[in-house]
């Protein structure tokens, strides 16, 4: 049985948000409502469009059930739209900044 | 450098408090994200996986120290301590919240920088050379150029609703194209005048460009004089406003018209349309050239002895991180005792192109210390220190060194271009960046990515090309084959003077097989050329792509 979810960007950050059960939006993707109905995707998905102030450009996701029955999505966009780059955000790690201070403070 | 007058401080404070208000009734729910998406673009707010995205323009790439530090500043304090400098010579912040964006804004412009024209249908940040300005090979300074470019261009009301974007590139050595000028919607190239005693004029390019149908530019005209360049350009962007296409976005560019109308029609066009103009208010006098190249005049150079020498001593030295940092990262400077230095952001394992706050201010503080507190933006993704003093070059690659920039790979095949990919991007199919830090990785012995000479390696997480893949030595473009991400490989893309589009080498791979298949690629090269003087991408235009096949597919019958 396929199962969905609505996202969409939170309009304040654009952030990705999940639609719950109880019609409010939540940053985590596993506390989403589960749709496993196509009329009842359509619905919600129509709702959703109704919220333009706090969502951008809602849209449904495939999900499937993972390990523990956790929700997971099933394409990697969404995967890392979920979870975040794949990547470090940093560039530098910071033990290379503090060496740095100490070799600017040393040449001045 | 350009300093904003009046004008110029006036637009960009009224868009802030524009954009202020826009923002306002976005938050308060008074207009709606499809009311609101063609307000934001217009001020480079995108929509992205994670977050919005907003993207600031770097006018041809060229920054003073302060502006550097605001930069960093602004990734500080409304994003998370790092931005990400662009192939089109800008910088993009992954993570501004909407409510913080006017006062990022308005920051921005205490230091005379904005982000308007950096989306939308318009006419984009016009690019230039890296290193315009101190070449040893340059015929004329194109960032005087540049700036009347941007002048008119900025808010041009004729053109702020294109068919599609338009993107202009200027170069200044007619011998060594570092702008890509070939693969721009315009490429202006100096050249000299026809006679030996008449002023440098220009070769106008037209219709290049990447994404799903790369092409290179061809010639609108062969030589046009100076004064005329903005009426020709005018003419240009009105026979593409006139007859490029709307209907299709994926058939909007200018390219696609050049392409259906063919050069000369094309070109009959804009003669026609030109002529209605060439000779108005267009027409770039001397007294306005002069005013506009008064702020590009060279810095107070020292008279100083030639350095060339010393700084080949130095990519000798016995120190061969400083060796190899002279070697690959230094260029010649046109003015005797001083160099170019490249700063690489491709360090090892790191994303191409991002730097974090720390880094930012350490090159803006290296700038006033070593040179005039200029710093430009390579469309490669790098830093430029222009104005260094020869001596002081020790001293500035241990101060690089130890913020993590001062890797010797400038031109190297680990100086990869690379889209921001899956990662971040809302039209991506698969990431770029791990693939970058994976080959950068990959090749961890310095003395064979020096011996392996100078080779481009470029990615792209799609097919819109954002990381240039058609034009690297070696590209790599991300597909979604059945939700997997895949890779092609190609080879023989240049973007210079002798610019070429690769050619997709075989199947495509998938992620776990594209390192390898490139090792594979730099090692039948390094066993097959005739020496080390062959480079890269001579070997492939000689040898074809059959040894390339051979040994990465184990047979020629690939297609």
């Amino acid at each position: 049985m396929k199962l969905w979810i609505i996202t969409g960007s939170a309009t304040e950050s654009g952030a990705p948000i999940y639609l719950q059960s109880s019609g409010r939006w939540t940053h985590k993707l596993s506390a989403g409502h589960p749709i496993s109905s196509e009329d009842e995707r359509q619905s919600l998905l129509e709702a959703a469009r109704g919220q333009q102030k706090l969502v951008c450009d809602p849209y449904w996701i495939e999900v499937r059930r993972a390990e523990l029955g956790h929700l997971a999505p099933v394409s990697l966009r969404e995967k890392i739209r979920a979870e975040g780059p794949t990547i470090s955000l940093r560039p530098v790690p910071q033990q290379l900044v503090a060496t740095a201070s100490r070799t600017a403070a040393a040449s001045a | 450098m350009y300093r904003y007058d009046h004008y110029d401080q006036a637009l960009v404070d009224q868009r802030v408090a524009q954009f202020r208000d826009q923002i306002s009734r976005r938050l308060s729910g008074e207009i709606t994200e499809d009311e609101f998406k063609p307000l934001r673009l217009q001020n480079g707010v995108y929509m992205q996986l994670h977050a919005y995205m907003l993207r600031v323009a770097i006018p041809y790439g060229l920054l003073s120290s302060d502006q550097l530090r605001m930069l960093a500043q602004v990734s500080r304090t409304y994003d998370r301590g790092y931005g990400h400098f662009s192939t089109r010579q800008n910088i993009q912040y992954n993570w501004p919240r909407l409510q913080d964006v006017p006062d990022l804004l308005a920051d921005l412009a205490t230091v005379q920088m904005h982000a308007i024209q950096t989306s939308g249908n318009c006419i984009r940040n016009t690019t230039s050379d890296h290193l315009a300005g101190v070449a040893r090979d340059e015929l004329v300074d194109p960032r005087v150029y540049c700036e009347i470019i941007r002048q008119w261009s900025t808010l041009h009301p004729e053109f702020a609703f294109l068919p599609r974007k338009f993107k202009i590139a200027v170069t200044g050595a007619p011998t060594a194209d570092r702008a890509a000028v070939r693969v721009h919607d315009i490429g202006v190239r100096a050249i000299p005048g026809p006679g030996p005693d008449d002023p440098h004029g220009f070769q106008i390019l037209v219709g290049g460009g990447l994404g799903r149908t790369p092409r290179i530019a061809e010639i609108c005209r062969e030589f046009l004089p100076r004064e005329h360049l903005l009426s020709y350009l005018e003419a240009i962007l009105r026979v593409y406003n006139r007859y490029g296409r709307r209907d299709n976005k994926f058939k909007a560019r200018i390219k696609i018209l050049v392409g259906a109308l063919g050069i000369e029609a094309f070109s009959q066009q804009v003669e026609a349309e030109w002529a209605l103009i060439r000779d108005g208010a267009m027409q770039l006098t001397q007294a306005e050239f002069d005013r506009v190249a008064a702020d590009f005049a060279d810095p107070g150079y020292a008279a100083l002895e030639s350095s060339d020498l010393f700084v080949q001593s130095l990519a000798l030295s016995k120190d061969r991180a400083l060796g190899r940092f002279v070697a690959s990262n230094v260029i010649p400077h046109k003015q005797p005792g001083y160099s170019i230095v490249m700063i690489s952001l491709k360090a090892k394992g790191k994303p191409p192109g991002d730097a974090t706050a720390e880094q930012m201010e350490l090159v803006a503080e290296l700038a006033d210390r070593y040179g005039f507190g200029r710093i430009v933006v390579a469309h490669e993704q790098n830093l430029v220190l222009p104005d260094v003093e020869s001596r002081h070059l020790p001293d500035l690659h241990a101060r690089l060194s130890a913020l993590d920039l001062a890797e010797p790979n400038i031109g190297k095949v680990t100086d990869i271009i690379a889209c921001p990919g899956l990662d971040y991007c809302n039209l991506a199919n698969a990431r770029s960046i791990p693939i970058a830090t994976r080959i950068s990785d990959k090749i961890e012995d310095l003395d064979y990515l020096h011996d392996l000479g100078d080779i481009s390696l470029n990615i792209s997480g799609c097919i819109n090309a954002c990381g240039h893949h058609h034009v690297g030595n070696i590209g790599i473009l991300g597909i979604d084959k059945q939700g997997e991400e895949f890779y092609q490989l190609m080879l023989g893309g240049s973007p210079g003077d002798d610019a070429s589009i690769g050619k997709i080498l075989g199947p495509a791979l998938p992620s776990a097989e594209i390192v390898d298949a490139v090792a594979n690629v730099l090692r039948t090269y390094i066993d097959n050329r005739e020496s080390a003087d062959e480079r890269f991408l001579d070997y492939v235009r000689r040898a074809g792509f059959e040894p390339f096949k051979e040994q990465l597919y184990g047979s020629n019958d690939h297609v």
